[in-house]
């Protein structure tokens, strides 16, 4: 069981994510909220993500939990108040607090476990496998491919700069000067090199509206499908429920 | 769309991830996460805008944080409303440039507002939330301090993205904005 | 011999730039041809017309016939010098890469995985199969792009400056995988600056001059050899060391890249730094530069501690070319460009220009101030950045691997800048050309285990 789900097809993990998301939204909480997000972060457990996905989640819903009190229960506290320690509170504004940050938290565990549990380019290929166009399996690809390579090359236009003399700390204004120095080179260079990266999508016989094969195939058995099938009924079903309620 | 267009979209989406070193390194308080959907929208037009806002936002929501697939309908804004922009000569100069980084920030607030109020309750945290933490103790209505806050800080931003991305026009080598149809600078 | 391609152009231009003129050439099947010639000579645009990639990403219009023998499409395999460039992306992991042309060409996946085997054998990079391409070496890289344009199964191969970007060890691979594809039937067009690889692997070689064909021969015939400079180098070393380092220690997470290195380089030297991949060569640069600090040791010039000072306020002392100019170009002109270092370090607009005009006249390019840097080839970027650095006067100036895909006249300009340098300063340079070295410096110091050995070159410029 949980090594077929570690195996899973990751478009059935979206869509069993996205009909837990429409579950933390539109059944009533508390009920439909803790459901996902047990629901949500059982399977991440199951597939060895267990605490990386709590960790993620924890580091969304706590703080909107944090800053919802202090808004809605300190600052400009609604309904009754009480006093304590001589400031105005409004502890009915705790619990809708809470509602809304564990929706959020049951979101961000729900897709936070595929994110966490499958490999971009394999999602990227699921969707080729389901007829995703070569121009947006292009894009999509490549972009992924493309942050390791931004990132560094960022970090050497900074150390260029530097060592021509740029002082990136000082005062505001200068500080917004050497912005365009820093961000410069990197604009410049991504524009002038897009000709050099057309060519080398002509010269591997690019075509963006072509038929592509795959040397790889993720696995999809008729099993899945069905269940995805089901689960893609289930949410419409339930945004449709939200929307009559 | 072409195909040096196409090749263009993966760095720029690339960009608005990896710019945030330099944001860091020069402690400004911006983000400049769209400077990538700006710039193609500047020299490829709105659909191209769109492409770049739309990605940049799943693969962040794929390398970080899911919430910024939420946030998917503002970068989609920005990048149609730069690619109107830039058709209408808003990157030509500077000054052009800034008016269009207002433009672009306002509708970009606004639109996170409503995603913000649906998802979060109308406060992020964050330095947004702050500022409507802050709105809201001046008794200022939720869904009021919110857009304000928001908009706020967009629009720094997006104005500094802007000005940032008239200047690199103006900078590219001839041969290459010619490619994206750019006039040939003022010598 | 059967030939591959016949290219009879008579004209080849971008809008209404004529790039090359009446140029022939043919390959014989399994024949390596070498194309070569001064930057800018059109070697990239023959290249690309041959491997028939102009007018789709590169508008162009070309008069004449190219005619390949074979209808089979693609009609050739492409290779450029950038490595990471010409990967795409749309593969995770190597082999996925490699894969990418075949699945662009709806080939069945059987078909595939047997491509790709054999074209990542022939490249000799099997064992990087399942490597990430971004976490590859540079050499490394290079061999996957091959394997890329390999598994197209075309008849014809273009490479355009392959190993631009090789240290020469990689670059020696690289020609024996060449060598031995032409010897399976594989015919290959090679454009290269690098007139050594062309003497050791091409048949006939075709030299461009301004557009037009020089000559077309063996190489032996067509290839003329460098008229090596008689005079020697003219000893270094005036009065004490200018530039110090004192067992400076600098280390990665994983390893100790520089362990006690010592290093004097006096006034009026140029010093050659030699080493092997890894052997700490830019980390050295880095450190000086405060780019990556160090764990122990001082560094100083003349005389002044550069020990705690913040990378900008070395940048008044010590100049840094980096290997890829890209990286630090941003201004309209080459003018401001090269103005940028002594402006941000305080001096007046005027003097800046007045600076920066000295330092383009050192590198011979006075010509181009006016020019957009991003419309200059990048070899001359290179002497761009070069005076760039030169313009802030530093007293130290160091350039890492200066001669890269530089053609004679490049290097001629990169060795007047190092003599221009040591009139006031002195000048280290890290490289692997040891050509180039013997031609420029007085002195070499090779790093091996994190330190240094110095030896005297002064007299061996004829050698």
């Amino acid at each position: 069981m949980i090594a077929r789900l570690r195996r899973i097809n990751p478009l059935t993990a979206v869509a069993a994510a996205v009909l837990l998301v429409a579950m933390a939204y539109v059944v009533p909480a508390p009920v439909g909220p803790l459901a996902a997000l047990a629901l949500s972060l059982m399977l991440a457990a199951m597939t060895g993500a267990g605490r990386r996905v709590a960790i993620l989640t924890a580091a969304v819903a706590v703080p909107t939990w944090g800053f919802l009190v202090v808004m809605n229960a300190l600052v400009a506290p609604e309904g009754e108040t009480i006093r304590v320690a001589g400031v105005a509170f409004a502890p009915g504004a705790l619990v809708p607090a809470a509602w809304i940050s564990l929706r959020l938290g049951a979101a961000v565990a729900a897709l936070g476990w595929v994110v966490m549990t499958t490999p971009p380019q394999r999602l990227v290929r699921a969707l080729a496998q389901r007829g995703l166009p070569a121009w947006s399996q292009y894009l999509l690809a490549a972009s992924l491919a493309a942050v390791p390579e931004a990132r560094r090359r960022a970090g050497e236009v900074l150390d260029a700069q530097r060592c021509r003399g740029l002082a990136v700390g000082g005062g505001p204004l200068a500080r917004l000067r050497a912005t365009l120095p820093l961000a410069g080179p990197l604009m410049v260079s991504l524009v002038t090199e897009a000709e050099r990266r057309a060519i080398a999508l002509d010269a591997r016989a690019f075509d963006a509206r072509g038929e592509r094969t795959s040397l790889t195939e993720v696995a999809d058995p008729d099993g899945e499908r069905m269940l995805r099938m089901v689960m893609w009924g289930a949410v419409v079903g339930l945004v449709l429920w939200g929307f009559v309620r | 769309m072409s195909t040096i267009a196409l090749a263009l979209i993966p760095r720029a989406v690339a960009l608005n991830l990896a710019i945030g070193a330099i944001v860091a390194a020069l402690k400004l308080p911006v983000y400049l996460d769209s400077i990538g959907t700006v710039l193609v929208a500047a020299l490829a037009g709105p659909l191209a805008g769109v492409i770049t806002g739309v990605t940049s936002n799943l693969v962040l929501g794929m390398l970080s944080s899911p919430i910024f697939i939420a946030f998917i309908p503002v970068t989609a804004v920005i990048g149609v409303t730069a690619g109107i922009a830039s058709r209408v000569g808003a990157f030509r100069s500077v000054p052009r440039a800034l008016v269009a980084g207002m433009v672009i920030g306002l509708l970009a607030g606004a639109t996170s507002v409503p995603i913000v109020l649906a998802l979060f309750g109308g406060v992020t945290a964050g330095g947004t939330g702050i500022v409507t933490i802050v709105l809201r103790a001046l008794d200022l209505p939720l869904a009021s301090a919110a857009l304000i806050a928001s908009v706020s800080v967009d629009v720094i931003d997006k104005m500094l993205s802007c000005a940032v991305v008239a200047a690199v026009l103006a900078r590219l080598p001839r041969r290459i904005g010619a490619r994206f149809g750019l006039p040939h600078p003022a010598a | 011999m059967t030939t591959a391609l016949r290219a009879e152009l008579e004209r080849i231009s971008y809008g209404d730039r004529a790039v090359l003129r009446d140029v022939v050439l043919e390959i014989g099947q399994g024949e390596i041809v070498g194309i070569t010639g001064p930057v800018g000579s059109g070697k990239t645009t023959l290249a690309l017309a041959c491997a028939g990639l102009l007018g789709h990403a590169v508008p162009a219009r070309i008069e004449g016939k190219i005619h390949h023998t074979s209808l089979a499409l693609p009609v050739a395999g492409y290779v450029f010098d950038d490595p990471l460039a010409q990967l795409t992306g749309l593969g995770g992991t190597v082999e996925e890469e490699v894969a990418v042309g075949p699945e662009n060409l709806a080939i069945p996946r059987d078909a595939i995985r047997a491509r790709v085997d054999r074209a990542l054998a022939a490249a000799d990079a099997a064992h990087l199969a399942q490597r990430l391409p971004d976490e590859l070496s540079g050499g490394e890289r290079q061999r996957v792009a091959l394997a890329c344009a390999l598994a197209l199964e075309a008849p014809l191969l273009v490479l355009d400056e392959p190993t631009a970007q090789l240290d020469p060890d990689a670059t020696e691979r690289f020609g024996a995988r060449l060598r031995a594809l032409a010897a399976s039937g594989t015919s290959v067009l090679l454009a290269s600056q690098d007139t050594d690889l062309l003497r050791a692997l091409a048949a006939r070689v075709l030299v461009l001059e301004d557009g037009s064909a020089k000559a077309f021969g063996r190489p032996g015939d067509v290839l003329v050899t460098p008229a090596h400079t008689t005079a020697s180098v003219e000893p270094g070393g005036r009065g004490g060391p200018l530039f110090e380092a004192r067992d400076v220690v600098a280390s990665y997470v994983d390893r100790t890249v520089l362990d006690g290195l010592t290093l004097d380089v006096p006034l009026g030297s140029a010093t050659a730094i030699l080493g092997e991949n890894g052997a700490g060569k830019t980390t050295l640069a880095r450190v000086v530069m405060g780019l990556v600090p160090a764990r122990g040791g001082s560094i100083s010039v003349n005389g002044q501690p550069l020990d705690g000072l913040p990378v900008h306020a070395r940048a008044r002392h010590v100049g840094l070319v980096f290997q890829d100019p890209s990286r630090q170009l941003f201004a309209r002109t080459v003018l401001e460009e090269v103005a940028f270092g002594p402006r941000v370090l305080g001096a007046s607009r005027h003097q800046a220009h007045e600076r920066a005009r000295e330092a383009l006249a050192a590198v011979e390019l006075g010509d181009l101030e006016g020019v957009h840097p991003g419309d200059l080839a990048p070899q001359t970027q290179r002497l761009v950045a070069i005076a760039a650095a030169m313009a802030s006067r530093p007293a130290v100036l160091i350039l890492d691997e200066p001669t890269a895909g530089q053609d004679e006249g490049g290097k001629r300009r990169i060795a007047a800048a190092i003599a221009r340098q040591r009139a006031h300063g002195c000048a280290m340079v890290i490289t692997h050309d040891l050509g180039f070295a013997r031609r420029v410096c007085d002195r070499a110091v090779t790093l091996r285990n994190g330190q240094a050995a110095s030896r005297v070159l002064s007299n061996a410029g004829n050698r």
